[in-house]
């Protein structure tokens, strides 16, 4: 055992306490690996010294010094989120958002970095609502936009000017293309939260969006949800490199 | 030596060692590793628990490399519970051995 595998075993254990105390208990014990470190043993060496962290957990426990809280707590918060997410589902980005917003105060609020897995998947498919809902907002204004100088010019109103013309024209085009570019960069941000930084090979799907046009965006929502697809449209080694890390985080 | 039996005598040990000096976390666990082969990681619990209870306190103080160290200082309150629980000891000791000497081995007390 190193390091690393010794403190993740012990905010494992520790799991259920508040943030404040795991903070303070695994303090002593980062110390403790510095003046080991300084006395020249190894990160091994001071495992086996300190013995094991469920042991720790125990002699902390028998002291009457830990105060666990119900594990069921912020879960609960997480799948309350999730599922008030689901229901907004038909509505617009802005909702989304503000629930985004709750869910990233509701992961810092509950220390959440010990639940990595349903808060992580409950922002996860918000991120996913959202760039949706952008790429279907974006091609529809560009429709819309091309129907209404269509009408407006040869049907309703013969007399417009063209310089009218070609600011309705551009605003709706930049507009869309605005919405566009932003579902880009939250599917991009939604990739790499999925993507372990780690693997190289994945950086071709953070760039691929570029070409993104109303087909991608309708094809878009059901690829990122199983991670056993996105290796697909990757080439072939990058399989095992994907599939390892997303079921680790699963644990 | 029996788990149990080590974390009760553990606990008269690190007040033992706190009344003479004032250690860091670190020079006070090996030291003890030196005599009682145990588990290091569990005194940290019980340091904890002593600060809590008002036994010991603790200061941060420069070290010459590295960051600053967690030091550990006995009490007022520390030394009265060494001193109580050293007679408690002493009696338990003389009890046990008592016993070893005129019920445990039966085939030569006669």
């Amino acid at each position: 055992m190193n390091r690393t595998e010794f403190m993740d075993l012990l905010r494992y254990y520790f799991r259920r306490v508040s943030p404040s105390e795991l903070a303070e208990i695994l303090s002593d014990y980062e110390a403790h690996f510095e003046e080991g470190k300084k006395a020249g043993l190894s990160e091994e060496e001071i495992c086996r010294e300190l013995g094991s962290p469920k042991a720790v957990y125990e002699m902390y426990l028998h002291e009457g010094m830990i105060h666990e809280q119900e594990e069921t707590q912020a879960p609960g918060r997480a799948e309350q989120l999730a599922g008030q997410a689901e229901k907004l589902a038909g509505q617009a980005g802005r909702l989304a958002g503000q629930t985004l917003d709750r869910a990233q105060k509701a992961w810092s609020e509950s220390g959440a970095p010990r639940l990595p897995g349903v808060l992580g998947s409950a922002s996860d498919l918000l991120m996913k609502l959202l760039f949706c809902a952008c790429y279907a907002a974006g091609f529809l204004l560009f429709v819309l936009t091309l129907f209404a100088v269509y009408f407006f010019s040869g049907i309703l109103f013969p007399g417009l000017s063209w310089i009218t013309l070609g600011f309705f024209t551009g605003f709706g085009v930049f507009a869309s293309l605005a919405l566009l570019f932003t579902g880009m960069e939250i599917r991009k941000a939604y990739l790499s939260r999925r993507t372990p930084p780690t693997s190289g090979t994945q950086e071709p799907h953070g760039g691929e969006p570029d070409e993104a046009d109303e087909e991608e965006a309708e094809e878009e929502p059901e690829a990122p949800q199983k991670p056993e697809i996105l290796p697909d449209d990757g080439d072939k080694p990058a399989a095992p490199v994907l599939l390892i890390p997303a079921a680790a985080g699963r644990k | 030596m029996n788990v149990q039996l080590k974390k009760g005598v553990m606990e008269i040990v690190v007040l033992s060692m706190l009344r003479r000096k004032e250690y860091y976390g670190y020079e006070l666990v090996t030291d003890i590793s030196k005599y009682i082969e145990m588990s290091e990681g569990t005194i940290y619990p019980l340091l904890n628990r002593f600060r809590k209870d008002g036994l010991v306190e603790t200061y941060l103080a420069e070290s010459h490399n590295g960051p600053p160290r967690k030091y550990y200082r006995i009490t007022a309150t520390g030394r009265e519970e060494y001193e109580e629980s050293v007679r408690e000891w002493i009696q338990f000791t003389k009890a046990v051995k008592k016993l070893l000497e005129e019920g445990g081995t039966p085939n030569e007390s006669n």
